[in-house]
């Protein structure tokens, strides 16, 4: 178990960066949100989609390097 | 990993952004976020404090982790009651004299050789200079309110001045 868990994460380190997009079905904006929080959680390459979120407060993009590989939309631990 | 502030200009309600551990380099495109409270752009690579003037009712703001040289451009954060600049190449406590309502002042790990520019800070209850090199225990003696001073691995020869 744990030599697969090896070589997973060794063929993950190898493979090219995979990016999750702001405003994607992984990580969704809205004009009626007031937070976004997908710190540790996925790889954002750049703070979009949020022309629309005038009502935002709190913003949260920090450590987006978390998880690997980035989780699908829906899945569960 | 995010490598440029962008893209919340028409997010003018932000009140808390966190942005560590990124690859940002310049402070940008903050200036309308008037609103900022906690702002915290710990690990990047910033090199220059800057971009921050409007931001009047910054409370709390942290830059550790970055490549600061230099304490600068924090006049106008009068409401500023955190601010830690851990983890840098900052050689001299300087431009934060101003800063009265500051409570905590984090400054671990960087290239300072004395304690000073605080005595004004009167409502400072932490220090933390943890891993410079300085060498004398001064400039303290007039914060009434300090409870917290962290100082280890320093080059205090001797414990005076208090």
């Amino acid at each position: 178990m744990e030599r697969r868990e090896d070589e997973e994460e060794e063929k993950a380190a190898k493979d090219p960066i995979t990016y999750t997009y702001l405003g994607s079905e992984e990580c969704p904006t809205s004009a009626d949100m007031e937070e976004i929080e997908y710190s540790m959680i996925y790889r954002i390459p750049k703070i979009e989609n949020l022309t629309n979120c005038t009502r935002l407060t709190v913003s949260a993009l920090s450590n987006l390097l978390e998880t690997w590989p980035p989780k699908k939309f829906g899945q569960k631990n | 990993m995010v490598k440029k502030i962008e893209g919340l200009e028409n997010c003018p309600l932000i009140n808390d952004l966190e942005l560590y551990d990124n690859r940002i380099r310049v402070v940008e495109n903050l200036g309308h976020l008037v609103n900022l409270v906690h702002l915290d752009l710990s690990f990047n690579r910033i090199r220059e404090i800057s971009g921050l003037e409007t931001l009047v009712n910054l409370k709390k703001l942290y830059l550790s982790a970055n490549r600061l040289r230099k304490i600068e451009n924090l006049e106008n954060l009068t409401s500023l009651e955190i601010l830690d600049v851990g983890d840098n190449k900052i050689r001299k406590i300087e431009n934060i004299g101003m800063l009265t309502t500051l409570t905590e002042f984090h400054a671990a790990k960087n290239k300072l050789i004395k304690i000073e520019g605080l005595e004004n800070l009167t409502n400072l209850t932490l220090i933390a200079c943890q891993a410079n090199f300085i060498q004398a225990l001064e400039g303290i003696d007039t914060l009434i309110y300090l409870e917290q001073l962290y100082l280890q691995q320093n080059q205090i020869k001797k414990i005076q001045g208090l």
